[in-house]
């Protein structure tokens, strides 16, 4: 019973990447993984199982960030529903957001397949709002150099796009 | 010139780019590009086709570039001709590192992220790549982007439009139904200065355009005509800029529910439809 009390104390729980890491995080802020909780509770995981929730579709460089961001964001409100216009403002990015997506490319995509996967509304809308705003405002030759996309179109909807093209310019 | 996307796996990073195409007329060569991230490979086969009776004497040629070689004198005679100057600029970016992470995003993710852009920026994004262009104009997308900003006009008969008419089509539609119902508003407002809670509504009636010139914006905009720059409803343009709006608020699509606000929605879905059309 002791044992039982120093967990009630103090509650962790262990999670393994894809690469085998172990990490051991809070359970409050593990829990900001809906994928997680729900893993917790329908596999009404012992709380005396000392076994690490594996994670196979996240490796331990985005798991590390991942587990950053809900720490800072551990007392954060649980998104409300009824926000929906005003999430899709991209504009509201909070400073610690900002800094924490100065990232590469690759890691800032891994972080959205990672959040996406564990089910973490806040991380996911502030990574795919990052990307929206790299998008926003750019003409397509910009996109394709952005995000090293090649233009794959044939020569016949090229020319459908100029046409188009031509046309939205001149009104 | 043709190219055609075959096959692409898209985990990382076992990722294989694979194209083929055919060299431009009066040839007709056949090429075959892999890049294998996973090898750190480039490698193309020709195949030369001709119409002289040499079967069996031409066999497909490879040459293969190690990344770190790439392009080699042979890769950059042939990729640019057949395949475009663009896809060797590509492959130099997925060498870098800088893989085409955005189109390769799993539908659903890609549909979701798209949600946070303007029109006119998914616009825009369609004309990027196929795959864009697919996801750009897909009912995923539309529906989800529908029931998000109009949530009020979700109904049976909507979904059984679309049904019809795909979801994108119904948006625009309904856009422009609010948009002339919100011209109808303009229009009674601007005869009953009064009200209270319109406080803000009455201050922009007196620069607001006589009844008689807002029939006539209503009556233009349900013939259908598309081109803007009638003298009324530049007037009205004049009329949002002294409310305040900046560019961003232009391009966003809250739905709001005071008259006056719907009335700024109205006219912000005129912007909206003129930047799109």
């Amino acid at each position: 019973s002791q044992l039982s009390n120093q967990r009630a104390a103090m509650p962790n729980i262990k999670l393994q990447s894809s690469d085998n890491e172990i990490f051991e995080v809070e359970l409050e802020i593990a829990k900001q993984s809906n994928t997680i909780k729900t893993m917790l509770e329908d596999l009404s995981v012992s709380d005396d199982s000392d076994d690490p929730v594996p994670l196979p579709n996240v490796n331990a460089a985005i798991l590390k960030k991942v587990i950053a961001w809900c720490t800072h964001h551990k007392d954060d409100p649980p998104p409300v529903e009824e926000d929906e216009y005003k999430e899709r403002r991209t504009d509201d990015i909070p400073t610690w957001d900002l800094e924490f997506m100065k990232v590469d490319q690759g890691t800032l995509f891994e972080i959205i397949l990672a959040s996406n996967y564990l089910d973490i509304k806040g991380l996911l809308d502030v990574a795919c709002k990052t990307v929206a705003n790299m998008i926003k405002g750019k003409s397509p030759e910009e996109i394709r150099k952005t995000f090293n996309i090649k233009c794959d179109f044939t020569a016949e909807e090229l020319e459908q796009v100029r046409k188009e093209n031509e046309w939205c310019e001149e009104k | 010139m043709s190219k055609k996307l075959l096959t692409e796996q898209n985990t990382l990073p076992d990722m294989c780019v694979h194209l083929n195409g055919v060299a431009p007329a009066p040839r007709r060569d056949f090429f075959d590009l892999k890049v294998s991230l996973k090898q750190k490979k480039v490698s193309l086969i020709k195949w030369i086709i001709t119409s002289r009776q040499e079967e069996g004497k031409l066999r497909p040629a490879e040459v293969t570039d190690k990344f770190e070689d790439f392009p080699s004198e042979m890769m950059n005679r042939y990729i640019p001709y057949v395949f475009g100057k663009d896809i060797v600029r590509y492959i130099e970016g997925l060498i870098e590192g800088n893989y085409d992470w955005l189109v390769r995003l799993p539908d659903d993710l890609l549909v979701y992220l798209l949600t946070f852009l303007n029109l006119e920026d998914i616009e825009r994004l369609s004309h990027v790549s196929t795959r864009l262009k697919i996801i750009c104009t897909s009912d995923a997308l539309w529906k989800k982007l529908f029931y998000l900003h109009m949530p009020s006009l979700v109904s049976p008969e909507v979904d059984s439009l679309a049904d019809e008419n795909g979801w994108k089509s119904v948006f625009y539609s309904r856009i422009f139904e609010r948009k002339l119902r919100a011209k109808h508003l303009l229009q009674s407002q601007s005869s009953e200065a009064s009200t209270p809670r319109l406080t803000s509504a009455s201050t922009i009636s007196r620069d607001s355009p006589t009844p008689s010139r807002s029939v006539s914006a209503v009556a233009a905009a349900a013939d259908g005509r598309r081109r803007r720059g009638d003298d009324q409803m530049d007037d009205e343009d004049e009329d949002i800029g002294s409310e305040g709006m900046d560019d961003e608020s232009l391009m966003s699509w809250r739905l709001t529910r005071t008259p006056a606000e719907e009335r700024e929605l109205g006219q912000q879905e005129l912007e909206l439809e003129s930047v799109v059309e």
